[in-house]
């Protein structure tokens, strides 16, 4: 299973050459991962690579291991009792889940998105400004201007640079899925991790999220989950499919360059998924 | 009123239909004893305000709860005493006991290795099901004879020369700190209890917010659960508050029971509900009762709030858990 994984991903990398995008920037790889949640082994044998300074997709159907896959190149995992990993992700070619690899420092250099809008109950300005504390001391007028910035590349500045002492909660669900946005990108993560980030938006504010995933796209390397399938089609430069094979969860079916996996897709399960015949 | 609307709202094909198969009176049986809470409440209040009709007239209100004269042979009954060490003492017994009680509250909810929390949680909540005359037992055996040798005199002995909040002389240790000691204790596990749970309701969602940042675990607990949990804690505060507040046995075994008002903490004091206790058996006239009961009066208006308050805040915090 794993070999013809790895097959595969060689694929895409000269498919990527073919499309003028440099191949070898790899910024995030998984080699043979396997997450069990105690006995229960959710995802399986995964080898996938992640180009610098694209968005992958990763879809599939519910409980297909998606989320869990993405929570784990993060370590977001760690806290859970029971949950162990075997297999390694490497960022820049460094194994995270080393021995003497704090999490910590691997959640500075990979942010998250979570799938609901999850603002603190503060302003708009301590949002963003929240992160900075962790990143080391810095003067209140470079604060200001990294939130300025992280907001300003959030799409949001302009439509709160006036209130920025108002609550968070005072945002629509789409602003506030943006503040999330830019409380993440403000601490300069190298990767972005982002959950179904459009899932609880109307699709005014999912547009507005997408356009903004591919701006940041210039400047982070983003790893999107979505069930929305035209969603993957529209932002992502490389879709890899999940599924679950004959009750076995957490299997990569098919990964390769986003066009062809939506127009010529290899394996008939995928196809089967993206033509809705399953899902 | 209610029994009218039921009926009007059921109307009578309905209330036939609920006659036959007992629902009406399985209703009003219920709703009878929940009614009798309510009397209860309501004959308490009436009977003290009964009681105290003596003591209120010869001194009114204002006038009982300022004077800080308490002479039963002189006839001369004031409340501020009592008041002020039912306030001090608890107030005390709040400020030694909430630190420690959050401190394992947070334990107990987010540090504490599975397999301990259970048994853990257990041992802290029979703190508060240990009867008060065992506390103040252990107070005056236990705790009384290593404060005045370690806290008490060498305390009043140094700053005490200068700080009137420390002066001596010590004697046997009764006072208000140690009433204050023995009632931290007692109202640790409620503290403790109320913190675990509004931490632990704290949404997972908040806490991941502050991990993908990069956050520690004592910055996620510092950052995100502490101040989400905030008005629950304090609501739980509240509640501890409220018991120190009503203490009778504990407090009256350890305080000396002096109706003094002294700038010394080392200093005997007396509480309201320790007050009653000791002298209601043995009253030396209708005046004296009659004031014991207006004290009772106001001891009971003082935990009311103080409760209210609490209830407020915890119920805020459970409120809005679910929503968020």
């Amino acid at each position: 299973m794993s070999e013809d994984i790895t097959g595969q991903s060689r694929r895409i990398d000269v498919a990527a050459a073919q499309s003028g995008i440099e191949a070898e920037s790899i910024k995030l790889r998984t080699r043979d991962l396997n997450v069990f949640y105690g006995s229960f082994r959710a995802i399986r044998d995964i080898t996938l690579d992640f180009p610098t300074m694209q968005i992958s997709a990763l879809i599939g159907s519910s409980g297909s291991g998606k989320s869990t896959l993405l929570r784990t190149l993060n370590r977001m995992h760690d806290a859970i009792p029971g949950t162990s990993v075997t297999g390694q992700v490497l960022l820049d070619d460094q194994p995270i889940y080393g021995e003497d690899v704090d999490p910590i420092m691997v959640r500075r250099r990979i942010g998250m998105v979570f799938q609901r809008p999850n603002p603190f109950e503060k302003s708009i300005f301590d949002n963003v400004a929240y992160g900075l504390r962790f990143v080391g001391k810095m003067s209140r007028t470079e604060k200001r201007d990294r939130v300025e910035q992280a907001l300003k590349q959030a799409g949001l500045w302009k439509e709160v640079q006036d209130r920025l002492d108002s609550s968070a909660f005072s945002l629509s669900g789409g602003q506030q899925q943006r503040l999330c946005i830019a409380r993440a990108i403000a601490v300069e993560p190298e990767v972005v991790l982002m959950d179904e980030p459009t899932s609880a938006l109307d699709p005014i504010a999912t547009q507005n999220v997408e356009e903004l995933m591919r701006e940041l796209s210039e400047k982070f390397t983003i790893i999107v989950v979505t069930h929305n399938m035209q969603q993957a089609a529209r932002v992502s430069h490389t879709t890899a499919y999940m599924t679950m094979d004959d009750d076995k969860s957490g299997v990569v079916v098919e990964v390769g360059p986003t066009g062809r996996i939506f127009t010529n897709p290899k394996d008939p399960r995928t196809e089967d998924y993206i033509t809705g015949r399953i899902g | 009123m209610a029994l009218t609307d039921a009926f009007s709202r059921s109307g009578g094909l309905r209330l036939r239909q609920r006659l036959q198969h007992g629902d009406l009176i399985f209703w009003l049986v219920a709703l009878f004893f929940a009614l009798l809470v309510v009397a209860l409440l309501a004959i308490i209040v009436a009977v003290t305000w009964d009681g105290s009709d003596e003591a209120r007239d010869t001194f009114g209100i204002i006038g009982f709860i300022t004077s800080t004269e308490w002479n039963p042979v002189a006839g001369e009954f004031g409340a501020a005493p009592a008041i002020y060490g039912t306030v001090v003492s608890s107030m005390i017994a709040l400020a030694l006991a909430a630190p420690p009680a959050i401190m394992i509250g947070v334990f107990l909810s987010d540090l504490c290795p599975d397999r301990l929390r259970a048994p853990l949680s257990l041992m802290v909540e029979l703190l508060a099901a240990i009867p008060s005359v065992v506390y103040g037992m252990w107070g005056v055996f236990v705790l009384i004879p290593f404060y005045r040798t370690f806290i008490a005199s060498p305390l009043s002995e140094t700053v005490g020369e200068y700080i009137p909040l420390f002066a001596g002389p010590v004697a046997v240790g009764r006072g208000l700190l140690v009433a204050g000691m023995i009632l931290a204790i007692m109202i640790l596990p409620t503290i403790a209890a109320v913190s675990r749970d509004v931490l632990t309701v704290v949404p997972t969602h908040q806490k991941e917010a502050m991990l993908a940042l990069g956050a520690t675990r004592w910055e996620v607990i510092r950052h995100a659960q502490l101040p989400y949990a905030r008005a629950g804690i304090v609501g739980g505060m509240m509640l501890g508050l409220g018991r120190a507040l009503g203490e009778t046995m504990a407090a009256l075994m350890v305080i000396g029971n002096m109706p003094r008002i002294e700038a010394s903490l080392f200093q005997p004091a007396t509480t309201a509900a320790a007050q009653i206790a000791s002298q209601l058996p043995t009253t030396e006239s209708d005046l004296h009762a009659s004031s014991l009961i207006l004290m009772a009066l106001v001891l009971f208006l003082i935990t009311l709030v103080a409760n209210s308050i609490a209830r407020l805040l915890v119920w805020n915090v459970s409120r809005q858990s679910g929503g968020r």
